[in-house]
């Protein structure tokens, strides 16, 4: 299977499957929702933009990449038993593949696909028994935050149809109230509540329908249930059977509706689940036969209120998603604008209320994104990334007018948007007295990366960091200044008793050294020429002695000297014990 | 076996014939820490022997971290090494010793006693650390430094070793004292080392050199490195400074060090003085048994000589025979000589207390082969009936201490090596270690991981090792895993594990191999605690232990035994229950007598009552040679028979017929892959057939000698004393060359070393007139015994209990089923194999019954009239000798996530009340938790309460665990405490509660407690249809007495063509479709890759043969299949019928739900 991938780029699948370790670097979302209480069969699955493997996923990418953000949003069928109502125009990708949960060193499949389904493997396999039922399963972990976040990301962008909209009755999308370890035992699934929206859409079976044509735009796979309470709703999306149609929701014949619905469909604990199961009640019909008084004692109060809540006996409420407006301002040029001095002019009046609504809320932007409109040309954005949060106005609109130096004013423009993308509630922490200096530096030194990053683009700056390694052409790496964080300064590992010189060459300078005794291999130097200058040396400290990393291939041994010339001038050099040949490699400040 | 660990031998490199470096200066090393550091030291011990031969050190330390474990390996290769005539350094013992609260200390020790010294100092570390650490302090060692010598590693920052430093001159002094001084090229050698200097000048004390070695050579580097990677988790490209930078940890030459050390050339001459003053070698140290075996008065041999010939004259009670006094004789004699009596006597006082505590055993492997054994009483070989080689087990040239296997029923015996250990102490007794090695697969996954190979690759690479192959990677099998053999990282992957097989990991337990000494042991060796509770393990090894001549007894456990015990119980029990058959029709009457086998308050009773019997029957006294039960073993209709249950045994009963006793011998031996591959099988039947013919006399023999060897076997080598004979008779060999050449058939897949013995065997051959091709063929045969020939003796000690096993399993169907139920997990089968077989035979199998189930299946009378249960494959021909017999009520062990403490608390309260009248009765009276209950309930175990499974639970689910007021209820004069887990709430998700604290009851008699339901259940209550009961019967007990699963799905199957097992025995050869659970998946060694399956459906069993290739192209189904499909052709051959499997498919989703469990792979 080959695709055209975003960018054009044609890949040869196979050379990809081979290779696992890009497999690993996947990340998976699976929200799934229920809408109007949904149940989707689907994990969803967020690729980061520019990835090109996208296609080694089980799904090939949306048609519309814009759905949520600026992402792709691919899916699979998950692995809960049942109808798959996947869209039959998806192509498959021909490799099975597993997502993966690593618990106490075994490594469980938490999902599946339906390639990997067809050869046999399930949930709750370990993955080496799913490779031995398949040798070619690919894997990759699972991350149940991302599924979390996927599956917020879809709850708001249900709320374009109704206000109200709930992850899981309203449970908190802060995610430290989930225990991220539980299998969430009832699905992944939104609620809806739809009452009086109907208006807008011309009838309810309008909302429906929508919704149904996006989540299959979407590549999501997902049941709908629609009823008068939720607990109904959810009931008829937990059962696949009645879900191919959509019930009405009259109260008046919800009893019957429910009637042969499964049990399991009434958010129940699992326990309780199989001690109705092992008492053969498998249908709520069943379980409204049973004594209710008589419930109570074996089941506790959760059955007969979820059984009522369903039966809209017992109230339910749900917690709407809360609704967080974006901070933004924009302003329309009555003619085309050609003065940059004007264009800054006009940024500062957006930022000014900007910044006044992002004092309201004690917030700062994190990241600003600033859209100029032009005549004929297509708009230009820039984002300027900010490494911590600020509402200070001069200073971020000294970060937009650096990254407005390079954009080109010929053709004019014709409005700006401002956009906060990213704001965050801003720290009034109490500076420390003694490290007050220091974070002034710091904050200083973040000012000034932003600054430049915002000029050069990301790519522009980078920041050394020290490795652990023994060679010291390989103690030390970049860092990419990313998203503007100036990355750790400190923990920087440090060989024990070696001494580094502040300065290290390039590459190593060949030398001629006489070295004493001479016939000795463990012979110190006492001078040596570099080029024209005959360095006669004072003394010779060392060998330190340094393997080369034999995994990489690099298999000589060198002998370090720290040695210090009559002048007084301090050198680091290594001779190469197989060859004998000498090298300078670094000068002491 | 005895003779099967020779997985630790390793080649030893040939030694250097002289000194190779004729230095002309000395030096000892006296800081070696080799691969029994684990993961840190990267040689063997005997490469660093060598090495540092070859370099001419004048001594070598060995300096494991905390441990002695690899002491004995280094002083065994020195040994060695001078045995072959090669010049060796002097193998110094100590420990380096690191402390939690120190600087490391280096120590060495120069005498026996301060030898025993440190062996205190690291068991007293290791006791009181979990197992494998040790935790020591610094006071510890000021304790116990006595007589060692010392060397301080100082590390920086000094200042805190200098700390120290006085309080270690104090207790060594000056003059037992050093400061450890290495120059391992770090930058700052030169500042460190006059640091160091100066250190030691500061307290007076001598500066030592060593280099700290790690390894042998400096190309071990990246072994070490990797193995530095494997101790931290790590990939080699995150290790970083975990590392060490360069490769100088190795063993230098004299003049290296020298030269490293010009400064301070005191630090050499140290060291050497060091070396000069360790006169200690572990060869001193001398194995002395315990004294408690022999009465006071007498010595050893007398006490021996005492016991034999009265256990001799017990076992024959006509009269010994001329033959065995002999044997006796010669052997005592033989015994005397080698000082192996008090040996004898100790082994013999174990059987004595297991005998006395009523625990089955009998002694196998070598030691079957000895009279004096025999009349001891430790094995069960009639020396009489068989030739015994005692040579094989004994040899006098062959200085090594005999061995001595016994088996004890294997749920018993902990209760044996409690014994010991509280005879001897734990001073005085250990159990053997093993040393886990790297095998190929770990050490693929090992090195794979620390490469920074992805763990898919990895995974790849390890399969491809499948099994216990020994060898390492090849081209093919790189290619076959998807990576380029070629690839550089690939190579040094290659290389690596190569080199890091055979590298010790870590320190397990023997199965159980009990040493026991005079004095205490723990100066002796240290000893560590294993992960068991109770059980302390040396740090040695099997071949340590054997190199230095301490002799052990292996304890171990074997199945069957428990088994034979636990029915020949039930049969006791039964005969005399006869007497009260009449006294109550409901109530078991065998029961009570078997009630109790194996907990405190039974034993003592029944032992009284057993000793009141008559005769009871008794393994020695079963009826010998009955001709029925060879009729059945010869019918291969031997599920749950000792040995002769797998399916290699059962297609070779048919062929071979066994007859008599020697027959199940010979059965034993056959099917093993020594014969196997030797060739030996097919000769041997052929001329069984021409004896069975009454065309005996076409046998032929080469020689009349080997016609005294082999005429028993029909003329065919088929055990390892046959092939010594032979070699003795043939080619002139004498006892002790054979033996040699036994131990060298062990060994050979290793180092071929039994083709040194070729030209000796075919000359002897030759020149005793033999055809050359007749002697080549010999050889052959002997190669192909290798280490998987059965000696004749231990294949008797097995028959033994085969032909016990299958007396019981002819004659006592009920209590055969019932012991080997109660006896669980043992054998091939599983329980719902045995029960099924069980009802094939006629035996009425009743379900488990809260009102009438103990903990073990117990047996019970069979009502008057009522029909066995006839099972759809009893025509299939099974007798059904069980008809007549009691029946087997099952017992509550069968139920998953019982507790044995519940349900020994419901018989006790049941045996007093009758009866439990209703399940609030039961929870009431006994106070059990709801859980267990529930347990009982989802096992439909209230059936006699007239309650469905889902009636029962409903009930069950009402109650409650605190609403128990009556908690504390007592009935006069039982000190029987009835109320279970006070207080203790017990989640009703099926776990049961903790064991039961005692509590008072109270005398009130119970009242009848009528069921308040107002409501039937079972009027809103759905039916369970039986589908769901069979499945749930699967759930919750692993069988099912109500129907086979497949008959729920015959339907299905039918339609596809599929026919049932009874159904395919009448067929033809041809295409068949069968279909069937899979019971067992066998890959015998022998068989060339090629996997029997077994599966059963409701009619019978059928038998699969998979081909390595069809195994790999239906690997999904035939390696995980519950319910397994195959297509194929079958093959009659006698009344064997196989289908050879041509296609397979995995049908388990027609019973989706169940949980089966076949037994794979044995």
């Amino acid at each position: 299977m080959r695709r055209v991938l975003e960018g054009g780029e044609k890949r040869d699948p196979k050379s990809e499957t081979r290779n696992p370790k890009q497999i690993q670097s996947t990340t998976f979302e699976n929200g799934s929702g229920k809408f109007i209480t949904g149940r989707s069969h689907g994990r969803l699955v967020t690729v980061p933009r520019k990835r090109p493997w996208t296609h080694l996923l089980w799904r090939e990418g949306p048609r519309n990449a814009k759905v949520f953000g600026e992402q792709h949003v691919n899916h699979a069928t998950a692995s809960r038993p049942g109808p798959v109502r996947s869209g039959s125009d998806c192509r498959f990708v021909s490799s099975p593949l597993v997502l993966v949960r690593t618990v106490a060193d075994r490594q469980l499949v938490v999902a599946v696909s339906d390639e990997a389904r067809a050869v046999g493997v399930r949930a709750g396999m370990t993955l080496t028994e799913a490779r031995a039922l398949c040798a070619g399963v690919m894997h990759a972990d699972h991350d149940a935050g991302r599924d979390e976040r996927g599956l917020e990301t879809l709850a708001r962008w249900m709320v374009r149809f109704t206000p109200v909209v709930s992850v899981r009755e309203g449970s908190s999308l802060k995610h430290e109230g989930v225990k991220r370890d539980e299998e969430n035992p009832w699905g992944d699934y939104l609620f809806l509540d739809l009452t009086g929206c109907e208006r807008v859409f011309g009838g309810i079976g309008n909302i429906v329908r929508a919704v149904s044509e996006g989540l299959s735009q979407m590549r999501i796979t997902f049941e709908i249930g629609l009823g008068p309470t939720l607990g109904s709703a959810y009931a008829i999306a937990a059962c696949p059977a009645s879900a191919g149609h959509v019930p009405s929701h009259s109260k008046t014949n919800l009893q019957e509706t429910l009637t042969p619905l499964s049990v399991k469909g009434l958010r129940i604990d699992p326990e309780t689940c199989a001690a109705l199961h092992h008492l053969g009640v498998a249908t709520i019909g069943q379980l409204m036969a049973l004594p209710r008084a008589a419930l109570p004692a074996r089941f506790g109060n959760q059955l007969l209120l979820r059984l009522d809540q369903a039966l809209g006996k017992a109230p339910e409420s749900l917690v709407p998603l809360p609704y967080c407006a974006p901070i933004g301002a924009s302003m329309e040029f009555e003619g085309t604008v050609e003065s940059l001095e004007v264009m800054w002019i006009a940024l500062r009046q957006l930022l000014r209320d900007v910044v006044k609504e992002l004092s309201r809320r004690g917030c700062g932007a994190r990241e600003v994104k600033a859209t100029f409109k032009r005549a004929y040309a297509d708009p230009i954005e820039k984002l300027v990334r900010l490494s911590r949060a600020s509402r200070n106005g001069k200073e971020l609109f000294e970060l937009l007018r650096c990254a407005l130096e390079q954009v080109e004013t010929d053709v004019g423009f014709t409005g700006v948007v401002l956009d906060v993308a990213r704001f965050e509630r801003m720290r009034e922490g109490q500076m420390s007295l003694m490290a007050h200096e220091e974070e002034e530096g710091e904050i200083e030194l973040d000012r000034l990366v932003e600054r430049i990053v915002a000029r050069m683009e990301d790519e522009g700056l980078k920041q050394v960091k020290l490795l652990e390694s023994y060679l010291p052409e390989r103690a030390y790496g970049w860092n990419r200044i990313g998203d503007g964080r100036s990355g750790t300064r400190a923990g920087s590992p440090r060989y024990g008793g070696a001494v580094r010189p502040l300065q290290l060459l390039g590459d190593p300078v060949e030398v001629r050294v006489v070295v004493s005794p001479s016939d000795d291999r463990d012979g110190r130097p006492i001078l040596f020429r570099d080029g024209g200058d005959v360095h006669e040396l004072r003394h010779a400290v060392g060998p330190e002695r340094i393997s080369g990393e034999w995994w990489r291939g690099h298999e000589k041994t060198r002998d370090y000297f720290e040695v210090e010339d009559l002048t007084g001038k301090r050198s680091w050099m290594f001779r190469v014990n197989e060859t004998g040949k000498w090298f300078l490699h670094g000068i002491f400040g | 076996m005895p003779e099967l660990s020779q997985d630790k031998i390793r080649i030893v490199p040939e030694p250097p014939a002289e000194k190779l470096s004729q230095s002309h200066c000395a030096y000892a090393e006296l800081d070696v820490t080799t691969n029994f550091t684990f993961l840190t030291g990267a040689s063997h011990a005997d490469e660093l022997v060598l090495q540092a031969a070859r370099l001419g050190h004048h001594a070598i330390a060995v300096t494991d971290v905390n441990t002695l474990a690899g002491v004995v390996r280094m002083h065994d290769s020195a040994r060695q090494v001078a045995d072959a005539g090669g010049w060796t350094p002097k193998v110094i013992i100590g420990t380096r010793l690191v402390f939690d609260d120190g600087p490391e200390l280096l120590v060495w020790a120069p005498d026996r006693g301060a030898y025993a010294n440190l062996c205190r100092l690291l068991t007293l570390g290791r006791r009181r650390a979990p197992k494998g650490e040790c935790l020591l302090h610094l006071a510890d060692f000021l304790d116990h430094s006595a007589g060692l010598l010392a060397g301080v590693v100082p590390s920086k920052p000094f200042v805190k070793t200098a700390r120290v430093m006085g309080d270690l001159v104090n207790a060594l002094g000056r003059d037992r004292l050093s400061v450890v001084m290495s120059r391992v090229y770090a930058g700052d050698d030169q500042t460190r080392m006059r640091n160091v200097a100066s250190l030691a000048k500061r307290f007076g004390v001598d500066l030592v050199a060593t280099n700290a070695v790690h390894y042998h050579e400096p190309s071990r580097r990246a072994l070490q490195d990797v193995l530095t990677c494997v101790k931290n988790k790590c990939s080699i490209q995150e290790a970083g400074f975990k590392l060490w930078p360069n490769a100088e940890r190795y063993l230098k030459s004299p003049e290296q060090m020298r030269r490293l050390f010009a400064e301070f050339p005191g630090a050499i001459s140290r060291g050497l003085e060091i070396a000069e003053r360790c006169t200690f070698s572990l060869s001193e140290l001398r194995y002395e048994y315990p004294d408690e075996v022999v009465p006071a008065g007498m010595t050893a041999i007398e006490h021996l000589t005492r016991l034999a010939w009265e256990g001799a004259a017990e076992r024959y009670p006509g009269g010994i025979p001329e033959k065995v006094r002999g044997l006796v004789l010669r052997e005592l004699e033989l015994i005397q000589k080698l000082k192996f009596e008090a040996y004898f006597l100790t082994v013999h006082d174990i059987v004595q207390f297991a005998r006395s505590r009523g625990i089955l055993c009998q002694g196998r492997g070598s030691a079957a082969n000895s009279a004096v054994c025999y009349c001891i009483g430790v094995t069960s070989v009639n020396p009489d009936k068989f030739n015994l080689l005692f040579e094989r087990f004994v040899s006098a040239a062959r200085n090594e201490p005999p061995d001595i296997d016994v088996d004890f029923e294997h749920e018993r015996r902990e209760e044996v090596i409690q014994y010991i250990y509280e005879k001897y102490g734990r001073e005085r007794a250990g159990m053997t270690a093993t040393v886990i090695t790297y095998r190929g697969r770990s050490a693929v996954r090992d090195v794979g991981k620390a490469l920074g190979l992805g763990l898919d690759v990895v995974d790849q690479l390890a399969k491809r090792l499948d099994g216990w192959h020994r060898g390492t990677l090849n081209g093919e099998q790189l290619r076959d895993s998807g990576v380029d053999p070629n690839d550089a990282t690939v190579l040094r992957l290659v290389g690596l594990t190569a080199q890091l097989l055979g590298f010790p990991r870590h320190l397990s337990q023997h199965t159980g191999g009990m040493v026991m000494t005079r004095g205490p042991l723990c100066e002796m060796v240290p000893i560590e605690n294993a992960s068991m509770e109770d059980r302390t393990v040396i740090e040695w090894d099997k071949d340590d232990i054997d190199a230095l001549g301490i002799l052990k007894v292996d304890v171990l456990a074997l199945g069957m035994l428990t088994a034979l015990s636990k029915g020949l119980r039930l049969i006791n029990d039964a005969c005399r229950g006869d007497a009260c058959v009449a006294v109550d029709a409901e109530r078991r009457v065998y029961k009570q007598f078997a009630a109790a086998p194996r907990r405190d308050a039974g034993v003592t009773t029944t032992e009284e009552e057993r000793a009141t019997q008559a005769s009871p029957l008794q393994l020695h006294t079963l009826p010998s040679e009955d001709p029925v039960v060879y009729e059945m073993c010869s019918d291969a209709d031997t599920i749950g028979v000792f040995q002769i249950e797998s399916r290699a045994q059962m297609s070779m009963l048919p062929r071979l017929q066994p007859r008599k006793f020697y027959d199940l011998v010979i059965e034993v031996a056959i099917v093993r892959p020594g014969p196997i591959q030797g060739n030996m099988v097919h000769p041997y039947l052929q001329r069984r057939k021409l004896l069975r013919e009454g065309r005996g006399h076409e046998i032929t023999y080469e020689s009349d000698e080997l016609r005294d060897v082999l005429a028993h076997t029909l003329g065919v080598p088929l055990f390892q004393e046959q092939a010594m004979r032979v070699v003795m008779v043939a080619a002139g060999f004498t006892a002790d060359e054979a033996d040699k050449l036994r131990r060298a058939m062990a060994a050979w897949r290793k180092n071929g070393a039994i083709d040194t013995f070729y030209p000796k065997i075919i000359h002897g051959m030759l020149d005793n007139g033999y055809t050359r091709e007749f002697a080549e063929r010999v050889f052959e045969q002997i190669r192909g015994f290798g280490e998987y020939g059965f000696p004749e003796s231990h294949a008797a000690s097995f028959a033994l209990l085969v032909y016990a096993s299958a007396w019981m399993k002819r004659h006592h169907p009920a209590a055969f089923c019932a012991a080997l139920l109660n006896s669980q997990p043992m054998g091939f089968y599983a329980p719902a194999q045995i029960i099924r077989d069980a009802i094939e035979h006629g035996v009425e199998v009743r379900c488990v019954d809260m009102n009438h189930s103990d903990w073990d299946c117990t047996l019970e009378e069979r009502h008057e009239g009522t029909e066995a249960r006839r099972h759809e494959g009893r025509e299939r021909g099974k007798s059904e000798w069980g008809l007549s017999g009691p029946a087997v009520r099952l017992g509550l062990r069968r139920v998953k996530g019982l507790k044995a403490a519940h349900v020994d608390l419901i018989a006790t309260v049941r045996q007093r009340v009758g009866r439990f009248e209703s399940i609030d009765h039961l929870h009431r009276a006994t106070g059990v938790s709801v859980a267990t209950l529930r347990l009982l309930a989802e096992a439909d175990a209230f059936s006699s309460l007239g309650l469905s499974r889902r009636q029962a639970l409903w009930q069950v689910m009402s109650l409650s665990d605190e609403e128990m007021p009556l908690l504390d209820r007592v009935e006069e004069g039982s000190g029987v405490r009835v109320a279970e887990g006070s207080g203790v709430r017990v989640q009703g998700s099926g776990k049961a509660s903790a064991f039961p604290e005692p509590l008072t009851l109270n005398p009130e008699p119970f009242p009848a407690f009528p069921e308040p339901l107002t409501l039937n259940p079972e009027s809103f209550l759905p039916r369970m249809p039986l589908g769901q009961e069979v499945m749930t019967d699967y759930c919750t007990m692993g069988h099912s007495l109500k129907a086979h699963p497949l008959t729920l799905v015959r339907e299905e199957l039918t339609q596809r063509k599929i026919v049932t097992a009874k159904r395919m025995y009448e067929l033809d050869e041809g295409w068949v479709k069968v279909a069937g659970m899979v019971l067992i998946r066998q890959r015998p060694g022998t068989a060339s890759g090629i996997v029997f399956e077994t599966l059963e459906d409701e009619t019978g069993i059928v038998n699969l043969i998979v081909k390595p290739d069809i195994y790999e192209r239906f690997r999904p189904a035939a390696r995980y299949a519950g319910l397994l499909q195959a297509d194929g052709y079958l093959q009659r051959e006698g009344k064997v019928v196989h289908v050879i499997a041509k296609r397979m498919f995995d049908l388990s989703h027609l019973l989706a739900g169940y949980q089966f469990s076949s037994r794979d792979f044995h």
